[in-house]
């Protein structure tokens, strides 16, 4: 082969290489940790809170906009059964953290898209505009790919969420203890982590809803960090 | 007389000794870039630095394929574990988070040395305020707890700032926790060897490693592994199977013809000590050959040694025409040398014209082909002279070929009606060659490729795989130290960033970027206040946002320690990942440094030249070159390739001007190297015709012909001198025996399926047969 190609294609691989090593190591948190202890936070942790975020929003987004469900006894069966049912939809967003290490709630804003059969656009508008994409297993956050098989416990969550979404009800035990709480109109689904990994990150999540329509999601994290997001169905175009 | 045959023998074995000594002492070294520059211009000595040395050729890409994915992994996992600790790599990865954590301690650690964000306006009251709220606006927005660890030390954001500048180059993507093709189908895993690409022994030593750790992970993972498979590319790699392709196929091939030729002279002269004295010309022709080279260059190629021994084994045929033509009678050697070697001499003379070409050739492994040639044919000439006689048994006999020679010169004298043939098939090849004289010659290197396609897929499969974007250009400058090379390559990343936002390149990489110069980071430490300053100006930033200046007391503490930390220098970084990119960077060349910027092609494909020149220009950065790789390297090899074709053309020219000379008779002369002209013409639009291009191996492949050749010329044309008026029996049967040999030396070369031996062989096995013939028809009997 010319040796411009071999050349060429060193350089570029080397580099390539260089800077998913850097950002592997960056998102591994491994030298704050050593700066910082007391704040050490994996990022599997983040990036796990945020996709669990987004899933759980593709969850609500596509329920809420489901045809009315046929209850006739409230349970998760039913439950599981309505929020099955997924159709294309348009919502907007409010996220407000509440983050130990700050004095403040920051909150964030855009617009969610749903589009079938696994890709959900989240554009957030406020305080910066960001794009954030999920199709399939990969997670687009400008314009950087993560892959959902990179981060396991993440991919277990969204498969049992993915779970939730196809009714497989089975699939969601595995990963999480469910509760059921309220009434058919006002209902909040509370997951309880079952396996170690999670549980070391998530101390549980909260889906409120209304009938089929998911309203808000709740995420408490173990080192105290809490979001709630708000969703509201826009109107259908 | 005894005397002097004593001196004669004595002076032979003392040169052999030394030679031997010599060649003992010798560095040998398998190296596949020989055909590289020697005198280079600059663009030329980068890229063979950076082929031969460089930190990229010392890769070693490797992919674990069949079972699933789980498994895969598991066997990646347990192959870096195993390596790791193996002083062979420099560094072993496989995507998975145990890599090597130095990198990020180094950016870490030096962040306000480092990122591009560091001045005077970041470190005041506003730059503060405005850093920290865009950090908390990172937060607030889905994704952004990625940097929520971060915030307490690094407010500012200024790592993550710096990751980005170090470019979003394209990744592997990850399965079960280690890298993966894009299929999905198999684990890939990147190691660097400590030694360079062409350091063949090392790489075959740390090929053998891996594989040896592959087979016992393998065993330990159980019957689950068992259909698992191992594959390696990369420059050390496929230089390691050429090498063993040439040698193996060397080593055959040699084999058959060594076997070949030993049973035909064996045939002919019916004597095991007549067959080894015949071969004590070429065998001192060897020694002296090395040892020649040895003494004119400092490392021998062992591709010279093939290629030169196949060149010197026209040696073979002096000690046949030596024993053939003697024939019977005790005086046989005395009237050899009076009626024969006046010839051969003078054939000894046209070959090393013609080798001699080599010599100015600006590659050096020609150029160690042309000396070794040249030393080895010399000696075996003398030796065949002077010592052979000497060696001769009293008794000695050889077997008298007249009768076979009677035969043979009765199918010579028919072969006289050829002749208008032979200048009808001249004509014929000559229009055949201006016809195709665009498709004559392959100016492509890859032609000279030992590397099989499939290799080559292979190596660009899992190059894609492991991520990358191609762009054929790189920018290089120039300094006398490390510093001030790196201080000129920050200039002309800012005459990039330029091109980059005026969407002339897409990116570009420098080593600037990893290891800023001394000066720049100097100046960014010169920008951090005295912790006391910053403290007051941080409580003063952080009014009206929602966080407590109490969190940022690692920020306080990392800035002051950062602020009179010993700027990085090259050899901080020796030993860690970092450090080998911005080696690959950052070159030595002669008495100073050269900093080499990839830069990334837009979505077009096409580097808009013109203007980045005309950037590097306006920015007035001395000596900055824009270099086409993808042009440069075939360029190379076509000047090589014509500076080639010029020497060997004047290579004949100087043997028509030594035959006028010494023959006094341009008749002679043309008629000498007519049949040699029609023989190497014939061969080349012959191989032209069948789709072949030619490429500089056979262009001395052409050489040979002619080399050989002439002394079937010369002994046809000195016929003359011969009471027949032709050629005589003996003489003829021994250009026979001689012809047959040579065919039995280089025809197997053309089925190595080695293309460069191939390349030999196919231009010098019929070239030969068709030399003799050619030679023969224009022999003078026939005009009588």
């Amino acid at each position: 082969m010319a040796i411009s190609k071999v050349l060429r294609q060193l350089l570029d691989t080397r580099l390539g290489i260089l800077v998913a090593h850097l950002e592997k190591s960056f998102l591994k948190d491994q030298v704050v940790a050593r700066s910082t202890p007391p704040l050490a936070a994996a990022s599997g942790r983040t990036s796990f809170h945020s996709g669990a975020a987004i899933l759980l929003m593709l969850l609500g987004l596509s329920t809420m906009l489901t045809a009315a469900a046929q209850a006739s006894e409230w349970n998760i069966d039913h439950l599981m059964q309505s929020l099955a049912h997924t159709k294309p939809g348009r919502a907007t967003f409010v996220e407000k953290k509440f983050l130990t290490m700050l004095e403040k709630p920051i909150e964030s804003s855009g617009r969610l898209r749903f589009i079938a059969p696994d890709s959900l656009e989240m554009h957030t508008l406020k305080p910066k505009n960001e794009v954030m994409l999920i199709q399939g297993d990969v997670l687009t956050i400008d314009h950087q790919d993560i892959h959902l098989q990179d981060h396991p416990e993440l991919l277990a969550f969204i498969d049992s969420i993915r779970g939730t979404l196809t009714g497989n009800q089975q699939m969601l035990e595995q990963f999480f203890r469910l509760s059921l709480s309220g009434s058919e109109g006002n209902w909040t689904l509370t997951m309880l982590p079952r396996q170690k990994k999670l549980a070391d990150l998530v101390q549980y999540i909260q889906v409120n809803g209304s009938n089929n329509t998911v309203t808000s999601i709740e995420t408490l994290k173990t080192n105290r960090d809490r979001s709630l997001i708000t969703i509201t169905k826009s109107p259908t175009p | 007389m005894r005397k002097n045959r004593v001196f004669i023998i004595a002076t032979w074995l003392a040169i052999l000794l030394v030679g031997g000594l010599l060649i003992s002492t010798t560095k040998f070294t398998a190296n596949l870039s020989e055909f590289l520059p020697r005198s280079p211009t600059t663009q030329q000595a980068i890229l063979n630095e950076q082929l031969r040395q460089g930190i990229l050729s010392r890769q070693i890409m490797i992919s674990i394929d069949g079972g699933d994915a789980a498994i895969r992994a598991k066997l990646s996992n347990e192959l870096v574990r195993k390596l790791q600790g193996n002083t062979a790599f420099l560094s072993i990865n496989n995507g998975s988070s145990n890599g090597d954590t130095r990198i990020f301690h180094y950016i870490f650690s030096h962040r306000y040395l480092l990122s591009p964000t560091v001045n005077p306006t970041l470190f005041t009251v506003a730059g503060l305020h405005n850093a920290i709220a865009d950090s908390i606006d990172m937060l607030a927005t889905p994704g952004g707890e990625m940097v929520q660890s971060l915030l307490p030390s690094d407010p500012t954001g200024a790592t993550v700032q710096m990751i980005q500048s170090m470019g979003s180059g394209a990744r592997p993507v990850t399965r079960d926790g280690v890298w993966s093709s894009r299929s999905g189908k198999s684990a890939l895993i990147l190691a660097q060897t400590r030694a360079s690409g062409s350091a063949i022994n090392a790489q075959q030593a740390a090929i053998n490693d891996i594989q040896t750790a592959f087979a016992v992970a393998k065993s330990e993972a159980g019957s689950v592994a068992a259909n698992t498979t191992l594959m390696m590319t990369g420059v050390g790699v496929i230089s390691v199977a050429s090498r063993d392709a040439i040698v193996h196929a060397a080593e055959w091939m040699s084999t058959i013809s060594i076997t070949l030729i030993i049973i035909l002279l064996l045939l002919v002269y019916r004597s095991g000590i007549v067959l080894i004295l015949g071969l004590i010309p070429v065998f001192s022709g060897v020694i002296v050959g090395i040892s020649a080279v040895a003494l004119g260059f400092s490392v021998v190629y062992d591709i010279t040694l093939g290629f030169g021994t196949a060149l010197i084994g026209e040696a073979v045929d002096y000690s046949i025409y030596f024993f053939v033509q003697s024939g019977q009678s005790a005086t046989g050697s005395e009237e050899w040398i009076r009626n024969y070697w006046p010839t051969i001499r003078l054939g000894v003379l046209t070959s090393i014209i013609g080798f001699a070409s080599l010599l100015f050739s600006n590659l050096p492994g020609l150029a160690q082909l042309g000396l070794y040639a040249i030393a080895g044919l010399l000696t075996a000439a003398i030796v065949t002279r002077l010592v052979l006689p000497t060696l001769l048994p009293g008794n000695f006999k050889s077997r008298d070929l007249s009768s076979i020679g009677e035969h043979l010169l009765r199918l010579t004298r028919t072969l006289s009606t050829l002749r208008p043939g032979v200048v009808l098939l001249l004509i014929a090849a000559s229009a055949v060659l201006v016809s195709h004289r665009d498709k004559i010659w392959n100016y492509d290197l890859s032609a000279l490729s030992p590397v099989p396609a499939a290799a080559q897929r292979l190596y660009t499969q899992m190059r894609t795989d492991l991520g990358v974007s191609e762009s054929g250009y790189l920018v290089v400058v120039s300094a006398p130290t490390v510093n001030a090379t790196l201080a000129v390559a920050e200039k002309t990343g800012n005459a990039l960033q330029g091109l980059v936002e005026d969407h002339v390149i897409a990116g570009y990489e420098s080593p600037a970027r990893y290891l800023p110069s001394v000066t720049l980071q100097q100046e960014r430490q010169a920008a951090i206040p005295p912790k006391d300053v910053l403290e007051m100006r941080l409580r003063e930033a952080l009014l009206g946002l929602p966080v407590k200046a109490s969190l940022f007391t690692p920020f306080i503490k990392e800035s002051e320690a950062q602020r009179t930390l010993t700027p990085l220098t090259l050899a901080d970084l020796r030993g860690t990942s970092i450090g080998m990119v911005v080696n690959s960077m950052l070159i030595r060349h002669g008495n100073g440094w050269d900093a080499i910027l990839p830069l990334k092609a837009p979505a077009s494909g096409i580097v808009d030249a013109q203007r980045v020149r005309a950037s590097l220009a306006r920015h007035h950065i001395p000596g900055a070159m824009l270099i086409d790789l993808s042009g440069t390297s075939n360029q190379l090899y076509k000047s090589y390739l014509i500076n080639g074709i010029k020497l060997s053309l004047s290579g004949v020219a100087f043997i028509a001007l030594l035959l006028l000379f010494v023959l006094r008779s341009p008749v002679r002369v043309i008629r000498i190297l007519l049949p040699l002209i029609a023989a190497v013409l014939t061969v080349s639009a012959g191989l032209v015709l069948l789709g072949y291009e030619l490429n500089i191996m056979n262009l001395i492949g052409l050489m040979l012909i002619v080399a050989v050749g002439s002394n079937y010329a010369l002994f046809f044309d000195q016929g003359d001198r011969q009471v027949h008026g032709e050629i005589a029996p003996r003489t003829l049967a021994s250009l026979v025996i001689a012809n047959i040999t040579t065919i039995m030396g280089f025809g197997p070369l053309a089925f190595s399926g080695v293309p460069v031996l191939q390349a030999i062989g196919a231009a010098v096995a019929p070239g030969v047969v068709l030399a003799l013939l050619f030679s023969a028809s224009f022999s003078p009997h026939t005009t009588v």
